[in-house]
């Protein structure tokens, strides 16, 4: 996969991930879930791709993580938004809107 | 930048916990995922196989997050290096180099900088100390600048040396990745210098001919006593340094630590590997671009030669340069100076930014 490949792929991850914890936090599974959740079925996250993710958006300061126990008495790692980690969103959802409207345009050209 | 720097430090100083952390994580996935099928209205080791597979293997997982943090490690390696890099070609002064290393310091397991600057050593410990000198303590040249300083000044130098302070690294090889921090330095340097390695031998001039074609290391006494228990078998052998392969050729002597007051490097490498170890540097094109002032030079001045002559030869091509390749400005503030090769005379607190 040729590296350019990559970084759009990754890029609309982080834009997911954060997405899906834009209302409340969850687990790297809840996370998953709530992605498959908000695209209708249409993207299903492996956890090779969404843990990898998932550090490095932490270490960018743009996710908090607490260990909690879920809704079944299960100690797990709950991922949730900082205040940069809300900018962010809004920054990778204008960046989206303006990579789509350029790319159909584009695609549109004769 | 401060919560880059700490989470270096957790990365570098507690990788146990994070993998211990990302560990439970894991374990903590499979244990959802596989309640999770039991609520679909599978078996216990049924849901708990379906959760294994889903997960996609834990080692896989857990291998994925360390190539990330790897990668990031060396990616900050690069941006350090980079930002230490134009720091010191922007020429603020070699001060400002030296705070902005410490602070760089402070992120890595090994620092460069060494606080007790002035114990380390009073006299250089090479021969003949006095006839060494310093270019311009408040500015560093460029690549074709030293090499114009290089070929004109015969009459004044026995040899002008040219090196890189600052190269942070990940040595690796043998044994855990450690973060250290090297030179890089002209084919010339241990010959200016008159000092003998305590096993092997230094950096020949051969070796500093073609950029990235001789990959060869020379340890500090330091580095070699820490890591490799002084053992003369270490010669010969190879080691990574940024992932490049390199030959160790010989351990510099005990209590030597280069030219730079105050830094402690731990290896030696040609200049012309400068590239190789920190591959960002090529975009800012050091080897031909006369305003990428990223070279601290050095010279032996010869028996009969004064300070004062040498300055002002030393000068005289400085006036050359800027005539022919700035229509006489004066590019930098200063003239050239030559300071004796670790001189005491800048004390700490005059670390300011002129």
């Amino acid at each position: 996969m040729s590296e350019k490949r990559t970084d759009l792929l990754r890029g609309t991850l982080d834009l997911l991930v954060l997405k899906a914890l834009s209302l409340e936090p969850l687990h790297g599974v809840g996370i998953s879930r709530r992605i498959t959740q908000i695209t209708k079925g249409a993207f299903q996250v492996s956890f090779g791709s969404l843990f990898p993710s998932l550090h490095r958006m932490e270490e960018r300061g743009w996710l908090e993580a607490e260990w909690r126990t879920s809704e079944n008495n299960r100690r797990a790692k709950y991922y949730r938004l900082t205040s940069s980690g809300r900018t962010q969103l809004k920054v990778e959802e204008r960046e989206w809107n303006q990579v789509v409207k350029v790319m159909a345009a584009a695609v549109q050209s004769t | 930048m401060l919560r880059r720097i700490l989470s270096m430090f957790r990365n570098l100083l507690r990788k146990r916990t994070v993998e211990q952390a990302l560990d439970d994580e894991l374990r903590s996935s499979v244990e959802l995922l596989t309640e999770e099928k039991m609520r679909e209205g599978l078996s216990h080791p049924e849901a708990r196989r379906q959760a294994l597979i889903e997960l996609g293997g834990v080692e896989q997982v857990k291998e994925e997050v360390r190539a990330i943090r790897a990668g990031r490690l060396l990616e900050d390696l690069a941006r350090d290096a980079r930002f230490a890099f134009r720091t010191l070609a922007k020429s603020p002064g070699f001060s400002a180099a030296i705070v902005i290393s410490v602070a760089l310091g402070i992120a890595a397991n090994a620092t460069v900088f060494s606080v007790a600057s002035g114990l380390l050593w009073t006299v250089l410990p090479v021969k003949d100390p006095a006839r060494v000198v310093t270019f311009s303590e408040s500015d560093s040249l460029s690549y074709p600048d030293y090499i114009d300083y290089r070929d004109q000044t015969a009459g004044v130098f026995e040899g002008v040396s040219a090196h890189f302070p600052f190269i942070p690294a990940s040595l690796g090889g043998i044994g855990e990745p450690e973060r250290v921090w090297g030179q890089t330095v002209s084919g010339g340097y241990f010959c200016l210098l008159g000092i003998n390695p305590v096993i092997g031998r230094f950096i020949l001039p051969e070796e500093d001919q073609v950029v990235g074609r001789d990959a060869v290391v020379v340890l500090s006494y330091g580095l070699w006593k820490r890591r490799y228990d002084t053992d003369p078998g270490v010669l010969g052998r190879s080691v990574l340094l940024n992932g490049q392969r390199f030959t160790v050729v010989g351990v510099a002597p005990v209590g030597f630590y280069g030219t730079d007051h105050g830094i402690v490097p731990d290896f030696w490498a040609p200049l012309a590997m400068t590239e190789a170890l920190l591959p960002d540097i090529a975009k800012d094109q050091p080897r031909t671009n006369r305003d990428s002032n990223w070279l601290i030079l050095n010279a032996r001045l010869k028996p009969s030669v004064s300070r004062a002559q040498a300055v002002a030869a030393a000068n005289l091509v400085k006036k050359r340069i800027d005539d022919t390749y700035y229509k006489g400005e004066n590019r930098h503030r200063n003239p050239i100076t030559l300071q004796p090769a670790g001189d005491c005379s800048m004390p700490l607190t005059h670390l300011r930014s002129p």
